[in-house]
């Protein structure tokens, strides 16, 4: 692309950018031939994915909206010195997850900002005990319940040692990360309804083996 | 002891956190290849474990989820509001180097020491009025406790004792991480009344402003790192004010 050339108007319906004329605008762009042209091509190439990278994790259009715009002021800012050491979508990734990540730690709660889906698999189970889900190993300061704390870990150990991967998987992912359905179902590249099996065979397996070591076992 | 599922939870949780913390984050790269399915089974098994023990990495993936996307499903997007955004975006650009060198001239030989004496000065300047306004902004009245060190502690053998009321709580924590996780839980109950995110500052403290403040009674404070991995804990009884 010359500097005298003509980019179509953003409201053209032309067709979708290639990934040669991506690399071609970058490579512009960095020459500072028609930076501005050149950007709006990269413009148009990666909206679409930041707006929907955003679209699931920030709720209001207009702070999304902001968002959006910082992204890619900070895309324009960088992209002078990006070197291609890796792909150019991984780059502007980093810099989205970046962006996003900020805001995230500034919402009230963090990272845990997000409202989490419910999965409620045993309605009749006991209410969790506040006391209980703070006991830990300086809490637990007799040696007798350092004994049974340490029964308990090598017995959870074993029966999560003997469920299939992707069970273990959706269950630490479920318990651990504290992770929707849908999102474990997107991280690991299976069905929401693969992932609601999975976690209910893990339930029934380790209730089998654990059910005198854990009252209850509610995932 | 209460046998109940918070108890299966916690010691999952233990469990886990015993195991090595994950050190090679993969890259962007990594993550979208793995979405799009370019990656060999044992390769995207490692990547799927790696994404049990780190949030933020899982996060990241979940970007990756939606970069990797076919483009035939991204020309559904509207031109319109394309363009609208490029509208709203054009004028924040600011003009690269190249058009900035051709607008404005370079100075002439004979000028460029003053000009960038002058401009050293006019920064100096700035930047010591902006120091000077920070520290003569007006703070609320708060009081600071400092949460003294993991070590301290263990050897002092014994909970912290601070005031009720609003109070900015600073940690040194004894491993420098770039993220931490505190959570303060009511010692009776294990109710939690605090759970934040906070990043070091420029001296490697963290600062938690509470303006509330903690009601009278015992806490435990843990501190854990970016894989959740509870990395310090601190006993603390907040004693009715003066």
């Amino acid at each position: 692309m010359t500097p005298g050339e003509q980019t179509p108007p953003a409201t053209d319906n032309g067709p979708a950018v290639g990934p040669e004329e991506i690399v071609r605008a970058v490579r512009d762009f960095q020459r500072g031939a028609d930076c501005e042209k050149s950007f709006e091509i990269v413009f148009r190439h990666f909206r679409p994915r930041i707006e929907r990278f955003l679209a699931s994790r920030v709720f209001s259009p207009d702070e999304r909206l902001d968002l959006t715009q910082a992204v890619f002021l900070r895309i324009y800012k960088g992209l002078e010195g990006y070197r291609g050491e890796g792909s150019l979508e991984g780059w502007v990734l980093h810099i989205a997850f970046n962006v996003y990540r900020n805001w995230r730690d500034r919402q009230p709660g963090g990272r845990h900002a997000v409202a989490e889906i419910p999965f409620e698999e045993s309605p009749g189970a006991p209410e969790p005990s506040p006391a209980a889900h703070f006991l830990s190993p300086s809490a637990t300061a007799s040696p007798l319940d350092r004994i049974v704390r340490q029964e308990r870990l090598e017995a959870l150990r074993g029966a999560i040692g003997e469920l299939p991967p992707k069970q273990r998987l959706c269950m630490e992912l479920r318990v651990y990360q504290e992770r929707s359905m849908q999102e474990i179902a997107a991280a690991l590249r299976i069905s929401p309804e693969t992932v609601k099996a999975h976690l209910f065979q893990a339930r029934q397996r380790l209730w089998d083996k654990l059910r005198q070591t854990f009252g209850a076992m509610e995932f | 002891m209460d046998e109940s599922s918070s108890d299966f939870r916690h010691t999952l949780m233990e469990l886990i956190d015993m195991s090595p913390e994950p050190a090679d984050h993969p890259s962007p790269d990594r993550w979208i290849a793995y979405h799009r399915g370019e990656l060999s089974a044992d390769q995207e098994a490692l990547l799927q474990e790696h994404l049990a023990r780190c949030r933020d990495c899982f996060d990241l993936a979940a970007g990756a989820a939606e970069f990797a996307q076919a483009d035939e499903e991204l020309a559904a997007d509207s031109e319109m509001e394309t363009a609208a955004l490029w509208g709203l975006l054009r004028p924040q650009l600011d003009p690269p180097p190249q058009n900035v060198r051709e607008m404005s001239p370079r100075p002439s030989r004979r000028f460029r020491l003053p000009t960038a004496l002058a401009a050293s000065f006019f920064v100096a300047l700035v930047g010591m009025t902006t120091w000077n306004l920070q520290l003569r902004a007006p703070r609320p009245n708060v009081p600071s406790f400092e949460v003294a060190a993991a070590g301290e502690r263990d050897a002092a053998g014994r909970e912290q004792v601070m005031p009720a009321g609003p109070q900015m709580l600073v940690f040194h924590p004894a491993v420098d991480l770039p993220v931490y996780r505190l959570e303060i839980r009511d010692s009776a109950n294990g109710r939690e009344l605090v759970s934040e995110e906070l990043r070091p500052d420029k001296d490697l403290v963290l600062n938690l402003y509470l303006p509330e403040g903690l009601p009278p009674g015992r806490y435990r404070m843990e501190l854990s790192g970016g894989a959740g991995k509870v990395r310090e804990t601190h006993l603390l009884r907040v004693k009715h004010g003066e």
